[in-house]
């Protein structure tokens, strides 16, 4: 498994991000624009769900999610970047690992939101368990995330 | 002078504060990232509603302006987590390029919605549902999305400059 994580930074792009003066800011900002767009939808869609935010028709809405998903794509490729950069320290960081699942889980919990808004309507229960559930792990992810320059 | 005043800060309650506990610095951090995301949130249902391009061109007008006072929290918040780490650590900020240009954006992005609030908010609020919006309103929240995603790559950008 290290081989691996050491192959992944001896990559051009792990080096480039790395040893580049540049490399390593450009995709941190990179990363920190591309949360603001996917967290933002997600808070956004969420707390309306919970009845924080009361007008906005989100939920049952698509409207904004194709904004979260080019953010959520530009993560995934920054992300990529940043972890092939420092790839066998990252992989072996406990905060790291539970970033991504959180990621994970933060997002099934956003699909199942969703889908319980459209079955069963922007205040129905279900849809507001999702949306705290997945609130709360999304900002678990920027939290664990943050962290990473701590632990 | 000007460095006499930055120590004042740094010594005040809210520098001792921002520097006091172990835990302190990295709390405000992530309350800052989670703030800079609401703000986001909310300015992209605003203006991509006013400017009307993607889908959120299709969330009818008065809720996607109804978010509004939800950015001015999420600014809220980040103003006064800013202004802790200001105290925290005056002349690393002060003097950091970075710091200088994204206050810079902050004071033009205030502008700039002060123009939005005066200028366009009535005339937006009062257009019947499916009409354009007027190009001044879009170029307005264009400047606005230009702005604040300026001011997050400066502030990203700040421990690179200096």
């Amino acid at each position: 498994m290290m081989e691996f994580f050491q192959w992944i930074e001896d990559s051009g792009l792990g080096i480039y991000i790395r040893e580049d003066p540049w490399g390593f800011a450009i995709a941190l900002s990179a990363h920190s624009v591309g949360m603001s767009f996917a967290l933002g939808v997600v808070m956004v869609a969420t707390l309306r769900a919970l009845n924080v935010l009361k007008q906005v028709p989100i939920v049952s809405h698509a409207n904004l999610y194709t904004v979260a998903w080019v953010g959520f794509f530009i993560n995934l490729i920054s992300g990529l970047a940043l972890y092939a950069s420092h790839a066998t320290e990252y992989s072996y960081q406990s905060v790291f690992i539970m970033k991504l699942l959180l990621i994970i889980v933060g997002g099934v919990l956003f699909k199942k939101m969703i889908d319980a808004a459209a079955a069963d309507g922007d205040n129905a229960s279900s849809t507001k368990l999702f949306a705290f559930l997945s609130l709360a792990s999304w900002l678990g992810a920027i939290v664990t995330g943050r962290l990473m320059a701590y632990f | 002078m000007t460095d006499d005043f930055l120590n004042t800060i740094g010594d005040s309650f809210l520098g001792e504060m921002a520097r006091g506990y172990f835990w302190m610095w990295p709390l405000l951090e992530n309350l800052h990232f989670i703030g800079l995301s609401a703000l986001m949130g909310g300015l992209l249902v605003v203006d991509l509603r006013v400017i009307g391009i993607g889908p959120p061109k299709h969330i009818p007008m008065k809720p996607a302006l109804s978010l509004i006072p939800f950015v001015m929290i999420a600014f809220a918040i980040n103003l006064i987590t800013g202004i802790i780490f200001f105290c925290g650590d005056p002349f690393r900020y002060y003097y950091n390029l970075a710091f200088q240009w994204k206050i810079a954006l902050i004071v033009l992005a205030g502008a700039n919605a002060l123009w939005f609030w005066f200028g366009e908010h009535a005339k937006l609020s009062a257009l019947p549902e499916g009409a354009d919006t007027p190009i001044s309103a879009k170029v307005i929240a264009g400047i606005s999305l230009s702005l604040w995603i300026g001011v997050i790559i400066l502030g990203r950008l700040i421990p690179y400059l200096e």
